[in-house]
């Protein structure tokens, strides 16, 4: 067969969508976790679709303009209500997890509880930088926002709980309102609806990446009112920088890159410098938080660092991809889109440059441009926490995706295999997306959470209590109001180093072990969660520590 | 304005049912604080400065500039309200902390209210120098 008869076959192929629901179905299928065979064909179909979309497309739209007039390009903008969707799926799949579940969610509940408790206990004024505790240690934004809650009658549930589903809600309106400012509301729609099914994003949500999510709505806002070439920036990316040191720095680049390239420099050049001025300011009081970024810093934190799940670690890269592979073709689509034409919308933008007259039609897919270049950056060569980075990447490739998918849809939504194609799309993100929010357990169970709560009634104020493993540190640490000693985490571990942690959970000899307890205050009250049963064992033998309860252990 | 106040009786209206719901776990006192409280805390600061920097709605003409506005849609003043509020009540009172005041719920209210006084001052005139640019 002649090559050019194969190119047509093939294309063929994709312009009846079949390629299209090939790929959904294989992506369906690698979903119910079958063999490693189907992902491999996926990814082959995945190059196939790619490709193909570039070319289809590429046929279409030639320098911006329309060329071929075979397929019917829809301008017909969908209702802006449709918002409702996106935001109950959302709705439905953060509260789903609360079902039976006092604290569902992942590794840092615990410790965000313990910070807003401290922030909100150190009320008239903000904590001491010399009163020692951890929370000083952190940047001091969310915890504004959360002491203004508390005061106003919000309990720490409330605000650790509510105030967290309502902001991962904003970002998804903040991506809306991007894609809408950019391109068009189809497109908005489309990302709208992908950060709602994202399990990334959900995932994000349930490792409790409070800092990370408020954060990351106001980057959102951000580029909206950059785009603006609005002064209102200044507060928004300014405190922004005082949430989460992480998401400013992508936001950071972003607008140094802007500034290099752009012709608006004085009004990037006052904001930025203005935004910087705030941003500092709000680590006046502890600049060295600023260094937190760097986790290696204190060797012991590593301890914690090394566990799964333990310090906060999100997954890599590798699994990112199979996660959102039912729209990365559509991402890459829509980031060669943006290095073709640095506009998203053709048609429409060269009808809104002839009729707005006056208002500048910038590049500003500059922003996102240079937001998709530095975080795939980050991740990609593995820059610190760069797992973290996953985040908000996720969420400037659901924005180019949707870019994408409101392209082809646009093009081609009257076909019948389209239709098919989209009602597959839809049903096999949204049973991702509910498999995986109710597969996704509590990393600690109920019982284990009753008895670390039961620790505040029945021991003394200012009593030590410990956790022997950092799996456990945060939950003790946030919720026997106790305090609390961790291996390598909180603000008194201050006894032992990391050799004698080691020492402690791995010797037989009870008078060493005793000789390392006896260096903290007694009475010392000890928790060992369900994943630690050869210590368990031990602590069985041991004559000297009391069992109060089947995971608590007093040390006379 | 009478569309204005429609929009504030409807706000109104949701905001009791929504506190009237919250009341089936909360003592309704706490639930009217917590939803009132939020959203004088959360949104409103924000709303009242979005009409300062952004007064028209999306592609409406500027009579002062002769011009289509840089103007915003509900959706997006809605997050622009959300946005601006939590990032400019707290930096205020962040500042005003440093200086020496106390964070108390006195102190915060008054300082919201502060900031909403002062931005309807500003929209009265800007509203005012439009319909003398009219005249």
């Amino acid at each position: 067969m002649e090559t050019k008869q194969i190119y047509t076959n093939l294309r063929r192929i994709y312009t009846n969508h079949k390629l299209l629901i090939i790929y959904i179905v294989l992506v369906i299928l690698s979903s119910f976790s079958l063999e490693s065979k189907i992902h491999l064909v996926s990814y082959v179909a995945f190059a196939l679709l790619v490709g193909f979309l570039f070319f289809e497309d590429k046929r279409i739209f030639t320098n911006g303009k329309r060329i071929n007039t075979n397929h019917e390009y829809t301008n017909h903008e969908w209702s802006k209500w449709l918002i409702v969707i996106p935001i109950v799926i959302i709705l439905v799949s953060r509260i789903l997890p609360f079902a039976g579940f006092e604290s569902p969610l992942g590794y840092d509940t615990g410790i965000y509880k313990k910070f807003i408790e401290d922030f909100a206990n150190a009320l008239p004024f903000l904590p001491d930088f010399n009163s020692g505790i951890w929370a000083i240690n952190e940047p001091i934004g969310l915890y504004l926002i959360t002491d203004f809650l508390y005061l106003i009658g919000f309990d720490i549930y409330q605000i650790l709980f509510g105030l967290y589903i309502l902001f991962d809600v904003l970002i998804g309106i903040g991506i809306y309102l991007v894609v809408k400012k950019f391109s068009n509301i189809n497109a908005a729609l489309c990302a709208f609806l992908l950060f709602a099914i994202s399990v990334t994003q959900f995932q994000a949500y349930w490792f409790m990446y409070y800092k990370q999510i408020v954060p990351l709505f106001l980057m959102l806002i951000a580029f909206l009112l950059l785009k603006k070439k609005s002064y209102l920036v200044i507060p928004v990316a300014g405190f922004m920088g005082g949430l989460h040191p992480m998401t400013f720095l992508i936001f950071g680049l972003v607008l140094l890159a802007n500034f290099i390239f752009s012709k608006y420099k004085k009004y990037l050049f006052i904001s930025g410098l203005s935004i910087l001025t705030i941003t500092f300011s709000l680590y006046l009081h502890n600049p060295w938080v600023l260094f937190n970024l760097f986790p290696s810093i204190n060797p012991l934190s590593m301890i914690a660092v090394s566990e799964d799940i333990a310090g906060g670690k999100f997954f890599d890269l590798s699994v990112y991809i199979q996660l959102a592979a039912f729209y990365l073709p559509f991402a890459i689509l829509g980031f060669i889109y943006l290095i073709q034409r640095r506009k998203f919308d053709p048609v429409r933008d060269n009808e809104r440059e002839k009729k707005v007259q006056g208002e500048q039609i910038s590049n500003g897919v500059d922003y996102l441009f240079f937001w998709f270049c530095f975080n795939f950056l980050i991740v990609y060569l593995g820059f610190f926490f760069h797992n973290r980075f996953i985040i908000s990447l996720d969420v400037i490739v659901i924005i180019l995706a949707g870019f994408a998918i409101s392209q082809i849809l646009g093009k081609t939504f009257q076909s019948y295999h389209s239709k098919l194609a989209v009602l597959l799309f839809l049903f096999g993100t949204i049973y991702f997306l509910f498999n995986n929010v109710i597969t996704t357990k509590p990393l600690i169970s109920q019982e284990e959470l009753n008895e670390i709560k039961s620790l505040a009634i029945i021991t003394k104020e200012n009593t030590f209590v410990m956790a022997t493993n950092a799996y456990y540190a945060p939950w003790v640490y946030g919720y026997s109001q106790r305090r609390t000693i961790a291996p390598g985490l909180f603000e008194h571990d201050n006894k032992w180093a990391k050799e004698e942690w080691n020492i402690f959970w791995f010797t037989d000899d009870l008078e060493i072990r005793h000789k390392l307890l006896d260096r903290y205050e007694r009475p010392l009250y000890i928790f060992v969660g369900d994943r630690q049963e050869d210590l368990k064992l031990k602590f069985e033998e041991d004559p000297t520590l009391v069992k109060e309860s089947p995971r608590v252990y007093k040390y006379k | 304005m009478q569309k204005l106040l429609k929009y504030i009786f409807f706000a109104l209206i949701g905001l009791v049912t929504l506190s009237l719901i919250l009341s089936i776990r909360l003592p309704l006192c706490q639930s009217f604080r917590i939803v009132f409280g939020s959203v004088y805390v959360l949104f409103l600061p924000g709303l009242v400065l979005s009409f300062v920097f952004f007064p028209f709605r999306n592609k409406e003409i500027d009579p002062v500039r002769n011009k289509i506005s840089n103007g915003v849609d509900i959706i997006e003043r809605i997050a622009l309200s959300f946005a601006l509020s939590i990032a400019v009540v707290p930096l205020l009172v962040f500042y005003l902390n440093l200086i020496g005041m106390k964070i108390n719920l006195l102190n915060v209210s008054l300082v919201i209210a502060f900031i909403i006084l002062i931005s309807f001052l500003v929209i009265y005139w800007q509203r005012r120098r439009v319909s003398e640019k009219k005249t």
